[in-house]
């Protein structure tokens, strides 16, 4: 509720101000029109000149009928009478052109910086408005997610759970194989010793699509519940946890063995760290 | 199952760094002559990350999944300094043209400044890279497109054909715009006979539809900022007379027209150039806590790196030390760029442009993240608005730090896009930005050359430019170059003394309040949203309303199966079809116009 009434202000106050924003001074309209009738002068005499070079052509190889009677050369001669248009006249009887620098500034504000203030103002209001609203659904909304497992908090922890599993399967099983001279498969380990490439990659894949989008979607909570400093703390290692999930994941496409064991630790470590700073920000909030 | 390969994993090797650099080159000589035909840049990330796929993984048969992201990271790294010169410094050259006196500039000045902006560009990322990437969470959809390239080989059957199809798709669709069977825009004005003031067109780009189905409900604050400038802001000043009337205009139509180009360029434009201003001071003040944990955990990872032997991270070192080094190649070229530039303002000019270039990385970062549009020429045009008056109107120093930040600024796009590529397939950042480091240079040396070398051969008038003899002749080999003609009248305009700075000032405000939001960036997306003409934003929100719609009744997982592959392939194949339809526009294959 509160957040819709601060959105509505915001959009409100957004037109208001906008709309004075863009406002031309009186200064800028004359130049318009001054610049406008010259250039409607201008076009005219275009025309006109292109309907006379048509007409002599047409007309010349007749020779039947005078080049005055046509309706194109009447409106040269009336385009001819008209007074070609004046530049407007400012107070001190000088051309006016629109104002330069600091006087646009000024002349503007003169004549729509009242609006202008208030649009702003409403504006202020509404992010106000919209920031508490937005804050208090965060944490009711963390609060109903909590119970699901699907709150920040428990996704990281699962994180950081799923990423041992793994690097436990990938990298501590590995040296068990070398160590008996790879004739066993477990889990991810096939005949030969090696790593399963194709079971990594799937095993990252339903790591990325359970965990990591989800917390990409629910990171909002965070930076309404904590704070834009706190959720940095914690997004920070949690995206470099996620891009060496991704460069596991590109290892196992090409087929390089090697990477992967040590980027799953990478991976285990940041988003450890990632765990503890949301384990710090929520001790001192409810400090 | 990959047969297994034992040893270190292939990242950073000399086939990466060769292959990277040849086609860094060829792409930047290339994108070059593009700009200053066609007036616009692209991103080599795609075809590099393609002929990686093709000559490391399919030709050496051993490149792997991040060494291919290094190759892509290399070409790309150069040939996004083509853009950086094309929009700015033939400008110069183009007025020299009428004023021969601006066409005696210094050329070292120039080049270092480009080569500083180039660095600077990456430096500036180091920190950036955590806050947008890892913390913001933005999308970077030609990222995730070239992600989509790179994993393809271990990504199934099923999500290949998909991304092909995708890909396929929009080739035919772009083609079908270029050769004028689809309008470039599907104009629901004219269809339902809706005023221009409430615009309803949709650009018809697949690229864009697919950033926006990537961004999906993270896209909605800029779709909702163009609703809002268009649906709201424009029909309220359209009918409170605040526009002035054309004279003469022969209908209403005609009337309404006139109008709204009035209050997109002069109104509702330079406001949004403000907001992205604001939003990305305010962003940097909203978001400061975060910034300071990434860099402190940058610290903590260089120091933990190098006890282990192996850091992930640049360390901050790196940034302060390359920030400082940037200041003093942008006081030097500053002080050398022209003889009337004092100490004191050449030192004014460099700190003024660093930190200009800081906000700029922001902004780029934040706009790119979100959208994949750049706002390049509207942070060039602030930079040159901000040195004319520290310079006192010197067009040759402005222009100098122009070029220093459009070169920085699409270096930190590129950047930010190819380390989001390299986070999806595990590269190390440290890599990334150490070959990125490695090959700065390069570009702007390339880019600057090949564009002197077209300006030479077009004798007393230019090589490019109106009025160059091969555009006043009409000749295919006219380069029009309307980015710099941009600039040029912007310059221009300048020197009238017509910067709308009220309306700068009054976006920056309201940019800022916006960024206070919870939301990201909101002040930058919504600013950005006023930036662009509204059917980008059309088009692009649709993309949004697609996922958002589809992930509500598919979930997510749908999402990242179906959804992704084909959204990364809309925007491959129409990078791909549009660089090929740009070659064969050069070749005189087919028209600007069609076939």
């Amino acid at each position: 509720m509160l957040r819709m009434l601060g959105l509505l202000l915001l959009t409100l106050g957004t037109g208001l101000a906008a709309v004075y924003g863009a406002w031309l001074p009186g200064t800028d309209r004359a130049d318009h029109r001054a610049r406008m009738a010259a250039e409607a002068h201008a076009a005219m005499r275009t025309v006109v000149a292109k309907n006379v070079v048509k007409v002599v052509a047409h007309a010349a190889p007749a020779q039947s009928r005078p080049a005055q009677s046509t309706p194109a050369l009447a409106r040269l001669d009336r385009l001819a009478a008209l007074p070609a248009p004046a530049a407007p006249l400012g107070p001190d009887g000088k051309t006016l052109g629109p104002p330069r620098g600091g006087d646009a500034v000024s002349l503007w504000a003169e004549e729509a910086g009242v609006p202008f203030g208030l649009g702003v103002l409403l504006v202020i209001i509404g992010v106000v408005l919209a920031r508490r609203g937005m804050h208090t659904e965060a944490i009711a909304a963390q609060a109903r997610s909590a119970s699901t497992g699907a709150a920040p908090g428990p996704l990281l922890a699962r994180l950081v759970q799923e990423l041992d599993t793994l690097c436990a399967r990938y990298g501590g099983a590995r040296a068990d194989i070398d160590a008996i001279g790879g004739i066993d498969a477990n889990g991810g380990i096939d005949a030969n010793g090696d790593i399963d490439m194709d079971a990594v990659r799937a095993d990252v894949e339903r790591l990325q699509q359970e965990v990591v989008n989800p917390l990409v979607e629910g990171r909002d909570q965070i930076s309404q519940e904590f704070g834009v400093g706190a959720y940095a703390d914690i997004f920070v290692p949690f995206s470099a946890a996620e891009r060496q999930l991704n460069r596991v994941w590109s290892a196992c496409v090409d087929g390089y063995i090697d990477e992967i064991h040590p980027c799953l630790q990478r991976a285990q470590v940041s988003a450890l760290q990632a765990h503890e700073a949301f384990g710090a920000a929520r001790s001192s909030q409810s400090s | 199952m990959a047969d297994p390969i034992r040893g270190p994993y292939r990242e950073l090797t000399t086939a990466a760094l060769i292959l990277g650099i040849l086609q860094g080159v060829v792409m930047t000589a290339a994108f070059v002559y593009i700009g200053l035909k066609l007036g616009f840049g692209l991103s080599g990330s795609t075809v590099a990350a393609i002929m990686g796929f093709v000559l490391l993984r399919g030709v050496m048969g051993k490149g792997t999944l991040v060494e291919n992201n290094l190759n892509q990271t290399i070409a790309s790294g150069i040939n996004t300094a083509s853009a950086g010169v094309v929009f700015t410094l033939p400008a110069l050259l183009l007025m020299s043209v009428k004023r021969p006196e601006l066409g005696d500039f210094a050329l070292g000045p120039m080049v270092l400044a480009a080569i500083a902006g180039s660095f600077m560009g990456i430096v500036v990322i180091i920190p950036l890279r955590k806050q947008f990437i890892e913390l913001d969470r933005l999308r970077f959809p030609s990222g995730i497109a070239v992600a989509s390239i790179l994993k393809s080989p271990g990504e199934g059957a099923a999500k290949a054909r998909l991304l092909m199809g995708g890909s396929a798709l929009a080739g035919v669709g772009t083609i079908l715009v270029n050769v004028g069977v689809i309008p470039a825009a599907i104009d629901l004005n004219a269809w339902f006979g809706v005023p221009i003031w409430l615009p309803m067109a949709i650009s018809v780009s697949f690229a864009n539809l697919g950033a926006g189905l990537l961004s999906g409900r993270g896209g909605m604050p800029f779709f909702l900022g163009g609703a809002l400038a268009w649906w709201v802001i424009s029909p309220v000043i359209t009918h409170s007379g605040w526009l002035p009337t054309p004279v003469n205009a022969p209908s209403q139509a005609a009337i309404w027209a006139q109008q709204a180009s009035t209050m997109y360029g002069e109104m509702i434009r330079p406001l949004g150039i403000g907001m992205l201003i604001g939003g990305a001071l305010a962003g940097v003040v909203a978001s400061y806590p975060a910034l300071k944990a990434a860099i402190r955990s940058l610290s903590a990872a260089a120091k933990s790196g190098a006890a282990g032997g192996g850091a992930e991270e640049l360390s901050p070192k790196v940034l302060y030390l390359g920030l400082a080094g940037s200041v003093v190649a942008l006081f030097c070229a500053s002080l050398l760029s022209d003889p009337g530039i004092t100490v004191g303002t050449a030192l004014v000019m460099a700190g003024a442009g660093t930190l200009w270039l800081g906000l700029a990385g922001l902004i780029v970062a934040q706009a790119t993240g979100a959208t994949d549009i750049s706002p390049l020429s509207g942070l060039a045009l602030i930079a040159v608005t901000l040195l004319f008056a520290i310079t006192g109107g010197n067009i040759v120093s402005s222009i100098l730090i122009g070029l220093t930040i459009c070169v920085a600024s699409n270096q930190c796009a590129d950047m930010m896009g190819d380390l989001k590529t390299g986070h999806l397939v595990g590269s190390k950042p440290r890599v990334q930005q150490v070959a990125q480091l490695a090959v700065a240079w390069v570009g702007p040396l390339v880019a600057i050359a090949v564009m002197f070398l077209l300006w030479r051969q077009g004798g007393a008038l230019g090589g490019f430019g109106p009025q160059s003899q091969a555009c006043l002749d009409a000749t295919p080999g006219c380069l029009p170059a309307p980015q710099a003609g941009a600039l040029q009248a912007m310059v221009e305009s300048l020197e009238s003394g017509k910067a709308p700075l009220d309306k700068y000032a009054a976006g920056a405000v309201l940019g800022g309040a916006l960024s206070a939001f919870p939301i990201g960036g909101l002040g930058v997306l919504v600013g950005l949203a006023m930036y662009l003409p509204f059917d980008i934003t059309f088009g692009y929100g649709i993309g949004c309303l697609i996922t958002m719609g589809l992930q509500r009744g598919k979930g997510a997982n749908w999402i990242g199966d179906r959804v992704v592959p084909v959204a990364a392939g809309f925007i491959i194949g129409e990078a791909l079809t549009n660089l090929t339809w740009a070659m064969l526009q050069m070749a005189g294959v087919v028209g600007t116009g069609g076939v």
